[in-house]
């Protein structure tokens, strides 16, 4: 029996729980020969223990023996040992949380033994297990498994505890079943979007069985099996579908040499045609008679206009839509500079214009080629021509193209920028012309200095007035012209002598300013006047032609009139002035008054707009702006008179909507007829049947508003005051609404199908929940079919290779065939190119 | 040669429009160019506005009533293969056997002493199981014309109070649930397989009639179980606000189930998704005892303690039909009939009602004219229906003065609760009260 010590290099428990810890490894991994090589091992060497054990003893012996000094006289006690040992260890100051030992030998080995051991150093690790090991070339080897093993294997981890297992088992099967789950999903999304359901789900089918069906044999004994491979296999067999056999399909899609050659010279005519129609564009671009060009160009215009023409007959949708592509030509020309000296070649142009004859005609021609896309498109009215003067005779386009007429270059200009110099017009309109002195050298200077600098302004249209002003002769223009009106306009004239005031047309902002200057050369002389016309030529804002210092000063009197005080008096005594001038002039504009109008003007002219976004000099101030704004709407609403407009609709309104008294009468119904005749006044009060006085209107105080008293209210109720939910849009839910169910307005099968019920239940019939097995069977049944269609289709490729090595010819088309029916013809067509 | 002279004559054939007999049916020749017809759209609308109100004027659903209980009613039970037969369940122990028919109480047995808490049938339709509150489960057989014998051919002693019992839709088992969940077989004393998970009791269980072994069950605990019959552990738990008091599968969506809640609510929801409910229907203003599928697993039926059956669309959250009289009491259980025609309720006042599932519906064979006038009818009330008066027409309902009072003064509370939300989320940083939808509020969580 041996006696353990406190201090040992070996632990018999410990060495049990190595023991264990392998042999479970042994148990999970798979018991390979090695392990069980290293257990035998183990068990052989734990046999030698007890020798190791007692040498242990001895050594520890000796140990305590040097460590007191006396080993040799004291006789080894092992429990004055283990005391020396605790005193020893207690020494460093740290806990010993020693394992506990066991110091009554027993055979047996408590369990309890090793689980207490809380001891990380305690740990047995599996090399100091080999380390104990003999240094034999047998062990090393096994040394050598055990360390690839030691890398490789793990130990399996403790069971989890019950509730985490429990957790785990219950949301793998959740998932699983979720997944399974999943395949219902198509199911219930067809049974919920399906049009009509019919229950029970699962009704008999009634179809007529034809006695084909069971007339089918199936070859059983190898005879017939023979039989039927051949059969099935035969080309020249009709199938039960198909009128030919496929031999016979094959005859017929099969290449003829003659149809072949036809083909063949087809497109060779088609290819020569190609070529000759290219070669014949290529020499016609080549053509440098420009007379020629000319030629054809008016002929294609020609051919374009009268294809116009029809389509205006026959498809009013499609002539809009050309009309619209003009418009939209013409807004992007008016947006960019690409014919007015935008264009870097324009500018060069320019600069060479005044020395050469073909610079000058090329940048002519972009002139009026702008002019012609920036055209308005004539309106029927003659009012725009009246004012604008945009539409171009041929002989104006003649004029332009000489460039004999000065105004000729002014005429096509923006209505709303117009210096007020009209051209007369070939339709015996006659206008006022203002007086246009333009000095040529001024307005190279103007340009050179444009050159110089940035633009002050960079106003497109400013831009192409002087380019025009280049090719304006220098001679000085003074035309004071009083021409005719037409009627129409004429007609306007009456109108507005009604008006109390004048006013002048500012166009834009550097127009205004020149306004300005206007306004503050009050006090200028006769010979300063005559320098400021010469300004005023270019921006000028009158149709009327200022002669005089005192027309000009009555224009001036009259805007400030305009905008400081309303002084009526003052007002009419301009108007009848004025109106006196337009007598002499004979003429006049359409003008709205904006202070009759607006009442938020003030408003608006209280919002000072920074000089930076107005561009405004530092002279201006807040009557400026808002003379501005009153500027702009008289612009804005130059030919309309909103006022009176309105005025006279609402009254119109209000007489329709007052009820009227219901004449009965019948003339000459019981007294004397004929013309001439009054109703007598017993008739008109037994007959004339008088209207209840109406409400009050709810307009009757609101000076600017009209109210509908139209809508009935009793209607209300009946109507949908919400977009229902599934509609996106108001149409959509109309359209809906609209379309009629009844049998009334749809023919009988329609009306069946627009009012088929969702839900159809049988009378007195169970109705299962849905079928899993029924269900799955068809969509099973479905794969089964699919497959085999899968592999007759194989089937059949392999019979066309093997044809194919036969037939070279027709490989083509048995591919074709074999993808899809389809193409057939497109196939046809290949086979009969080759 | 002399000229013919031809002149036309106005001629009309009586062929062409009269007919031989009294049965024949000429064509009538129509133009349908929409132009000729201006006043289409007007036309059906009054039609539609007439269909609605004529559809108030015929709607009487109640059908008749079945008395002899001597106590109130528990539970219900459709026969599977016969319209006509109907089992009841009272709070006495009595199961009665009904012909809906005859409305004839076909036979009568006393099968458990206290409550009878659950009854089943056999997918055959030849037998039944009974459950009691004295902890007994028994077996009856049945003949075809619905004569119970005496005598249940087995007996099952348990430990526990059975508090409802499923039959599974094509095997020889059936569910309990009490304290646990039990699987039998009906050959078997003991249960083949008891699901538990938590102490709370469980008191109803449904199987799955398309995913035939899968089950749900209602706790005490506020909770519904899942469970798969061929696992030996429950699937997954979802809590609600309050508990749960019964369960109804869709019979036609193998995944969707809808619970009757005691919050006055039911929630329908899908299986593979538990954290939200599909739908909350709301319309009761107490809990919610019953609930049953249309077979055609577009509707269902709800009773509860306010005394009233209501129908719901399944994908709706409000009822479209409200069912009460004034003897009917608080509503234990309701069934829908197999041919979706009609709806059994089972009350405490001992009676078993019969109603109509639609109101209107004109019982009976319908002629192919008056057929087609129907559907016209439903299809244009369909079309129509947005438009406020059709509306209105449609919703109108006469109900019991205390629901009247109580659903209004839900509604209050409701607003109020929705307002202070509204004050708080106001009130509060952006993003700290983040706005929870009502659907996402009723479930307080899952458990794996």
């Amino acid at each position: 029996m041996q006696v353990q010590t406190g201090v040992r290099t070996w632990d018999p428990p410990n060495s049990r729980r190595m023991l264990y810890q392998l042999s479970c490894l042994a148990a999970s991994d798979r018991p390979n020969p090695v392990m069980l090589q290293i257990f035998r091992n183990i068990l052989q060497e734990q046999r030698l223990t007890s020798r190791m054990i007692s040498m242990d003893a001895e050594d520890v012996d000796e140990l305590g023996g040097d460590f007191g000094g006396n080993s040799d006289d004291e006789v080894p006690d092992a429990r004055k040992h283990a005391q020396l040992i605790d005193s020893i260890s207690s020494l460093d100051g740290k806990k010993n949380n020693r394992q506990s030992q066991r110091t009554v030998p027993t055979a047996q080995v408590s369990e309890f033994g090793f689980t207490g051991s809380n001891n990380k150093k305690a740990k047995v690790r599996l090399h100091e297990l080999v380390g104990s090991l003999k240094n034999t070339t047998n062990h090393g080897e096994l040394k050598k498994h055990l360390r690839t093993i030691d890398k490789r294997s793990k130990v399996v981890a403790v069971p989890l505890p019950k509730h985490e297992r429990g957790k785990i088992e219950r949301s793998v099967a959740y998932e699983k079943t979720s997944e399974e789950l999943q395949k219902w999903d198509p199911v219930v999304k067809e049974n919920r979007m399906a049009e009509q359901i019919v229950f029970p789900l699962n009704q008999p089918s009634l179809k007529l069985h034809t006695a084909r069906k069971f007339a089918g044999i199936k070859p059983r004994t190898p005879l017939e099996m023979e039989v039927a491979a051949l059969l099935q296999g035969n080309q020249n067999i009709p199938t039960n579908n198909k009128e030919l056999t496929r031999a016979e399909e094959r005859a017929l899609q099969a290449m003829n040499i003659e149809e072949a050659r036809e083909r063949r010279s087809e497109l060779q005519k088609h290819r020569a045609l190609l070529s000759y129609k290219e070669s014949k564009a290529h020499w016609q671009k080549k053509i440098k008679s420009k007379k020629y060009h000319k030629v054809l160009r008016k002929e294609k215009m020609k051919n374009e206009k009268k294809a116009l023409d029809e389509l205006e007959k026959n498809d009013p949708d499609g002539y809009q839509d050309k009309l619209d592509d003009v418009n939209k030509q013409r807004i992007q020309e008016r947006m960019n500079l690409k014919h007015r000296g935008g264009s870097k070649y324009a500018k060069k142009q320019m600069i060479y214009a005044k020395y050469d004859d073909k610079a000058r005609q090329s940048v002519q021609d972009m002139l009026q080629k702008s002019r012609e896309l920036t055209n308005k498109i004539t309106m029927e009215t003659g009012e725009s021509d009246s004012d604008g003067g945009v539409s171009m005779d041929s002989e104006d386009e003649a004029a332009l193209l000489d460039g004999t007429t000065e105004e000729g270059n002014k005429a096509q200009k923006n209505p709303w920028m117009s210096t007020g110099t009209k051209r007369p017009k070939a339709t015996g309109f006659e206008k006022p012309v203002a007086i246009v002195n333009t000095d040529f050298q001024q307005d190279v200077l103007k340009l050179s200095l444009n050159r110089a600098e940035p633009e002050p302004q960079s106003d497109e249209d400013s831009n192409i007035n002087e380019i025009e002003k280049i090719f304006e002769s220098p001679k000085v223009n003074t035309k004071p012209e009083s021409k005719k009106l037409p009627s129409k306009v004429s007609t306007k004239q009456e109108k507005n002598k009604k008006k109390k005031q004048k006013r002048k047309e500012n166009k834009s902002k550097y127009e205004k300013n020149q306004l300005k200057q206007v306004k503050t050369s009050k006090e200028v002389t006769k010979e300063d006047k005559e320098e400021e016309e010469d300004d005023e030529g270019l921006m000028t804002e009158t149709l009327t032609r200022k002669q005089t210092l005192e027309d000009i000063e009555d224009g001036m009197v009259a805007e400030e009139g305009d905008i400081r005080d309303q002084n009526n008096s003052r007002n009419t005594e301009r108007g009848s002035r004025v109106s006196s001038n337009q007598h002499k002039n004979k003429c006049t504009e359409v003008q709205v008054d904006p202070k009759k109008l607006f009442t938020f003007e003030s408003k608006l002219a209280n919002i000072k707009t920074p000089a930076a976004v107005t561009g405004d000099d530092d002279e201006d101030d807040e009557l400026d702006t808002d003379e501005q704004q009153r500027l702009t709407i008289a612009q804005a609403f130059e030919n309309d008179d909103v006022v009176d407009e309105f005025t006279k609709e609402k009254k119109e309104i209000m007489d329709r909507d007052t009820p009227k008294a219901i004449d009965l009468t019948l003339p000459g119904w019981g007294e004397w007829g004929g013309t001439g005749i009054q109703i007598s006044k017993r008739k008109k009060k037994k007959f004339i049947i008088k209207a209840a006085p109406a409400n009050p209107r709810k307009d009757n105080h609101l000076g600017n508003v009209i109210i509908s008293e139209l809508k009935d209210e009793s209607l209300r109720k009946h109507q949908v005051s919400k977009l229902p939910f599934p509609y996106a849009n108001v149409q959509q839910f109309e359209q809906s609404v609209r379309a009629p169910v009844g049998n009334t307005w749809n023919p009988e099968t329609t009306f069946k199908n627009l009012i088929k019920p969702k839900v159809v239940t049988k009378l007195g019939s169970i109705i299962e929940p849905i079928d899993k097995a029924e269900v799955f069977k068809n969509q099973a049944a479905n794969k089964v079919k699919r497959k085999a269609d899968m592999a007759f289709k194989d089937t059949e490729d392999q019979n066309n290779s093997d044809k194919k090595k036969k037939n070279n010819d027709n490989t083509n088309f048995l591919k074709r065939k074999n993808n899809s029916n389809k193409t057939k013809n497109s196939v046809k067509r290949k086979t009969k190119s080759h | 040669m002399s000229s013919k002279l031809k002149v036309k004559v106005l001629s009309r054939n009586p062929d062409e429009y009269l007919r031989e007999t009294k049965r024949d049916i000429h064509k009538i020749q129509r133009n349908y160019d929409p132009s000729l017809h201006p006043f289409e759209t007007s036309r059906e609308y009054v039609r539609a506005l007439n269909v609605t109100k004529l559809e108030r004027v015929f709607a009487k659903p109640f059908v008749g009533a079945l008395d002899g209980h001597k106590d109130g009613l528990n539970t219900l039970c459709k026969h599977p293969t016969s319209l006509s037969h109907l089992l009841s369940g009272s709070c006495d122990g009595e199961v009665r056997v009904w012909n809906l028919a005859h409305r004839q109480c076909v036979s009568c047995v006393q099968a458990h002493d206290g409550i009878v808490q659950g009854l089943a049938f056999h997918p055959s339709g030849n037998r039944f199981i009974t459950c009691g509150s004295d902890k007994v489960i028994k077996q009856w057989s049945l003949s075809a014309e619905g004569q119970v014998e005496k005598e249940p051919k087995t007996t099952i002693l348990g430990k526990t109070v059975f508090q409802s019992i499923s039959h599974h839709n094509a095997k020889n088992m059936f569910a309990t649930c009490g304290e646990q969940v039990d699987i039998w077989d009906s050959r078997r004393t003991e249960p083949l397989r008891s699901f538990t998970w938590g102490v709370a009791s469980q008191h109803y269980v449904k199987f799955n009639p398309i995913e035939r072994d899968i089950l749900a069950s209602c706790a005490s605990d506020r909770s519904v179980i899942l469970y798969d019959m061929r696992g030996s552990s429950p699937l997954r738990k979802v809590i609600l606000k309050l508990s749960s008091n019964a369960i109804a599968w869709n019979p036609m969506e193998a995944f969707v189930f809808t619970v009757a809640n005691e919050d006055y609510n039911l929630y329908t929801f899908d299986m593979r998704n538990l954290s939200v409910p599909m739908n909350i229907h709301m319309d009761h203003v107490a809990a919610v005892m019953d609930v049953d599928y249309s077979p055609t697993g577009k509707e269902f039926v709800s009773g509860s303690y306010d005394k009233c059956l209501r129908i719901f669309p399944v994908n709706k959250g409000h009822s479209r039909e409200i069912y009460h009289t004034k003897r009917m009491q608080k509503v234990r259980t309701v069934q829908w009939t197999l041919d979706s025609k009609f709806i059994l309720s089972g009350s405490d006042e001992m009676n078993i009602r019969i109603w109509k599932a639609r109101a209107q519906e004109k019982l009976g064979v319908l002629r192919p004219r008056e057929k087609t006038a129907l559907e016209y009818g439903e299809k244009l009330k369909e079309k129509f229906a947005d438009h406020p008066m059709v509306k209105r027409i449609t919703r109108h309902r006469h109900i019991p003065h205390t629901v009247y009072q109580s659903s209004k003064e839900h509604r209050i509370m409701k607003d109020s609760q929705r307002r202070k939300e509204s004050n708080r989320q106001a009130h509060s940083k952006p993003g700290e009260r983040p706005n929870v939808p009502e659907r996402k509020k009723q479930v307080l969580g899952q458990i794996e």
